[in-house]
């Protein structure tokens, strides 16, 4: 019942939303949250194309699950890695600001 | 319009406002309980695709997992960014811009197709059938056996590192 570009565009502005917090906030946790925006809009997409996929064969496609499956299993993987470095890293420096954690730059 | 169009807008709508939100508040733990609600749209919109487990795992692994580590990263480190403070940086308005540019090309050209124009019917399957045949593609060894084990292995990898990253290793000063 519904087309196919709906999901598509719905992805596309939920991604541009994301990408936008992901490059424009400060705080690095506020950044991983635009980051999981990013990914469920991913998610949309694989899946809206595994449902057309699906119904032009007439079968159960399943590379589109398991590659939706994937995305998940990497975005909770990310998520406690990320927010385990954010932690330690408050721990030393004291912020959780991404431009004002540089102990790298040279 | 079909009922089923008019549910899919509302909640199309309602996922977009709260992604928004979610960007834009000076609250982080605001921002952070926003990305609750767009959390719960997309997995209505995982339901509306007939891909019901995905809508399940997104509630139980998003919502119920991601969502609360987030929560309480930002409680652990609230009180550093006073909410008054600017929450996004000085080159906002380029990314702005760069963004609408990104979304307009984007989006011109997903309108522009027709093969992406077609009406997605529902799927004949019986019962639970794609559940099963995922189930059986997972476990399958000419299938996705390899990959489903090398997730198991980043999830401990991530687990154990996680643990590793986070512990204080001075055994912590006290406060």
């Amino acid at each position: 019942m519904i087309p196919l570009s709906w999901y598509l565009i719905l992805a596309a502005v939920l991604f541009s939303i994301g990408m936008f917090g992901a490059i424009s906030r400060k705080n690095a946790v506020a950044v991983l949250i635009s980051i999981e925006l990013m990914l469920n809009a991913v998610n949309i997409n694989i899946l809206a194309f595994w449902h057309y996929h699906s119904q032009l064969l007439g079968y159960t496609e399943i590379n589109g699950l398991v590659f939706a499956a994937v995305v998940i299993i990497a975005a909770a993987a990310e998520v406690a890695i990320g927010l385990a470095i954010i932690l330690a890293v408050y721990r030393v420096r004291k912020t959780v600001v991404a431009s004002d954690i540089n102990v790298l730059k040279g | 319009m079909t009922p089923l169009q008019i549910v899919f807008i509302l909640v199309a709508l309602v996922t977009i406002l709260s992604a928004i939100f979610v960007v834009s508040f000076r609250n982080i733990f605001h921002a952070a309980l926003w990305l609750i609600v767009t959390l719960m749209g997309v997995a209505i919109i995982f339901a509306l695709l007939e891909a019901s487990f995905f809508a399940a795992v997104q509630i139980l692994v998003y919502i119920g997992a991601i969502a609360i580590v987030l929560i309480f990263a930002i409680m652990l480190t609230r009180n550093i960014m006073s909410d008054e403070e600017m929450q996004i940086n000085r080159s906002w308005g380029i990314v702005l811009l760069l963004v609408l540019i990104f979304a307009v090309i984007f989006i011109s050209q997903i309108s522009s197709s027709d093969v992406i124009n077609t009406i997605l019917i529902p799927l004949e399957f019986q019962g639970q059938e794609s559940i099963i045949a995922f189930g059986e593609g997972l476990l399958d060894p000419a299938g996705y056996a390899l990959p489903f084990e090398l997730a198991s292995l980043l999830l401990l990898g991530a687990l154990v590192g996680g643990v590793y990253v986070a512990m204080d290793k001075k055994g912590g000063e006290k406060k």
